[in-house]
């Protein structure tokens, strides 16, 4: 079941098209990355799936069903949303928790367990009596996600909700995300995208007010070169690879690759796989997905990222500094 | 001159705190009226200031300058009004409403509404724009949303009743056109100095402005706390 759906959804601001998003989709209980520059449009979409803005056009649907902006009311309440920069209502921690369970009908001993259990979770319990406008930025946000999340929403929107916070903050805020019961869907934007990795199921890359077919990641600048049998694609030190579609000859393209369409190899492998490099291990990161990524340097302007399981990660014997190889073939191949 | 003021202000203290029957009836009509005005004109500007706040419509700096200009409207004016609507052959004639209180109340709801609505509605226009997305994306239907706003600027919005409340209670012209002065039924605090004033007896009548200013001053001093508080 689909949770969001967006469909022909375009806005404007002055004339000036910012969100134009022919369509998107999030299934029911995945966690989405919204990752894109400044500027790109990540907040509008954001408030718009939060029922929050308005589209100049297009139809919205919240768990596969239309809804009427002019009365968006019931879809809205089963939507939990947090803000870049949070509003705290004036008064303590208390009160701003109280207002966001206040539709709830909880009696007074659940409401306070339910408001307890997520304060601890966001390290704050003890600051439930203090103003949230004197917390700092990162207190601040796991405050604005504590009081969101306390709603038990099943859809829940985070706008950017790891900039401006301190890294221990974002460690609890990473594992709260990542640990989230698995019926709940989550949509969360940022700019970084080592993080997105870490914690989203699937990454969706905004650029301009589209959405990219590619993540903003394993890009290339490089030139094509006609050859028998297609173009082969040169980085400046050389690094090539081969492309069979059709290119302009000796114009310069942004090439990039999907890290889940990327094998790892420890021996060079024979196969109908055209491009395959050799390289060292120079990063493995491992995210709350069971997915790790390995960075392979294979040129200096040519490292490439590749997203596996542990498992494989774990059968293979990865380590920082070993000599690898890396396969892809050329459908993995985004070329701009 | 000074020593007169000074013998009335003595005579103004002695007069409340002797609990002299005549000025407490005078204190109590006053108040009785202005506070049921107030919450009135409350009512109804709450949220016509709310959504004016909030909307944008053109014609919008006309109304501004409308409201602004009701703020100024002489008290005499609104009572000459209200006066031809209530006087019996007037529209509202059959409800024999003139000098009743009923009739200033009426009066002092149209000095007052203007000063509250303006207030709010700049207060809402002023601020913080994410209170009400704040609201309605936790959970709240619009009505909350909008409370929520107002809580946020309780101390404006306490200051702008403080305003309408100031106005009502020390205004002539609509309680003696409206309320006809009747002793111990619409006589208010400044009808009673004006009769007094009209009658010679300056001590007494500056006594009662004294007592009046004291109670306008009790009123500024809970209302200067409650905001201090809000504002918290």
């Amino acid at each position: 079941m689909k949770a969001f759906e967006a469909r022909d959804i375009r806005r404007s601001y002055n004339g000036r098209i910012v969100l134009d998003i022919p369509e998107l989709s999030v299934e029911q209980g995945t966690c989405v990355a919204l990752v894109g520059p400044n500027g790109s449009g990540k907040t509008t979409l954001l408030e718009i799936l939060a029922l929050l803005g308005r589209p100049d056009r297009g139809e919205v649907l919240i768990n596969e069903k239309a809804v009427d902006f002019g009365r968006p009311e019931t879809h809205r309440r089963k939507i939990s949303f947090v803000a870049q920069e949070p509003y705290f209502f004036s008064g303590s921690l208390l009160r701003n928790m109280n207002f966001a369970l206040a539709g709830d009908r909880l009696n007074g001993s659940d409401r306070t367990q339910r408001v307890g259990k997520y304060l601890s979770m966001l390290g704050i319990l003890e600051f439930s009596n203090r103003s949230p406008r004197t917390f700092s930025s990162g207190e601040g946000k796991r405050a604005a996600i504590a009081r969101t999340l306390c709603r038990e929403s099943e859809l829940i929107i985070l706008d950017e909700p790891f900039t401006h916070i301190d890294g221990s903050s974002a460690a609890i805020l990473e594992e709260v995300i990542g640990n989230l019961p698995d019926d709940r869907t989550v949509i969360f934007s940022t700019h970084e995208l080592a993080r997105a990795y870490r914690l989203a199921d699937r990454i969706i890359t905004l650029q301009d007010g589209r959405i990219f077919p590619w993540t903003l990641e394993n890009m290339f600048r490089m030139t094509a070169y006609k050859v028998e049998d297609g173009f082969e694609l040169r980085t400046g030190s050389g690094a090539s690879i081969y492309y069979p579609g059709d290119l302009s000859d000796r114009c310069s393209y942004v090439v990039s690759l999907n890290p889940s369409e990327v094998f790892v190899s420890k021996d060079r492998i024979v196969s109908s796989v055209r491009n395959s490099y050799s390289g060292v291990i120079t990063k493995i990161e491992s995210s709350g997905k069971r997915t790790v990524h390995v960075s392979v340097e294979c040129r200096k302007d040519f490292s490439v990222r590749a997203a596996l399981t542990e498992r494989s990660v774990r059968e293979l014997g990865c380590n920082v500094g070993d000599t690898v190889w890396v396969h892809f073939k050329s459908t993995a191949m985004h070329v701009h | 001159m000074m020593g007169s003021l000074f013998e009335a202000l003595a005579e103004g203290f002695r007069l409340l705190f002797s609990f002299d029957r005549e000025v407490y009836t005078l204190v109590g009509t006053s108040f009785r009226i202005a506070t049921s005005s107030t919450i009135i004109a409350s009512c109804i500007a709450f949220p016509l200031g709310t959504w004016f706040g909030l909307a944008d419509f053109r014609g919008r700096k006309v109304v501004d300058v409308v409201l602004n200009t009701m703020l100024f409207f002489p008290t005499v004016v609104v009572g000459h009004l209200v006066y031809m609507f209530l006087t019996h052959d007037g529209p509202l004639g059959e409800y024999r409403l003139l000098f009743t209180r009923t009739a200033i109340v009426i009066g002092q709801v149209i000095l007052a509404t203007p000063i509250i609505l303006t207030m709010v509605s700049n207060s809402v226009r002023q601020a913080d724009p994410r209170i009400i997305k704040t609201a309605l994306y936790l959970g709240a239907g619009k009505f909350r949303a909008y409370m929520a706003l107002l809580g946020e600027v309780r101390a404006l919005v306490l200051l702008s009743l403080l305003a309408a409340f100031g106005r009502v209670i020390s205004e002539i012209g609509v309680s003696m056109m409206l309320g006809g002065n009747i002793s111990g039924r619409t006589r208010t605090i400044t009808t009673g100095i004006a009769l007094l004033t009209s009658q010679g007896e300056f001590t007494r009548a500056t006594s009662l402005g004294i007592v009046l200013l004291i109670i306008v001053f009790g009123v500024n001093l809970v209302v200067y706390q409650a905001t201090h508080r809000a504002a918290r």
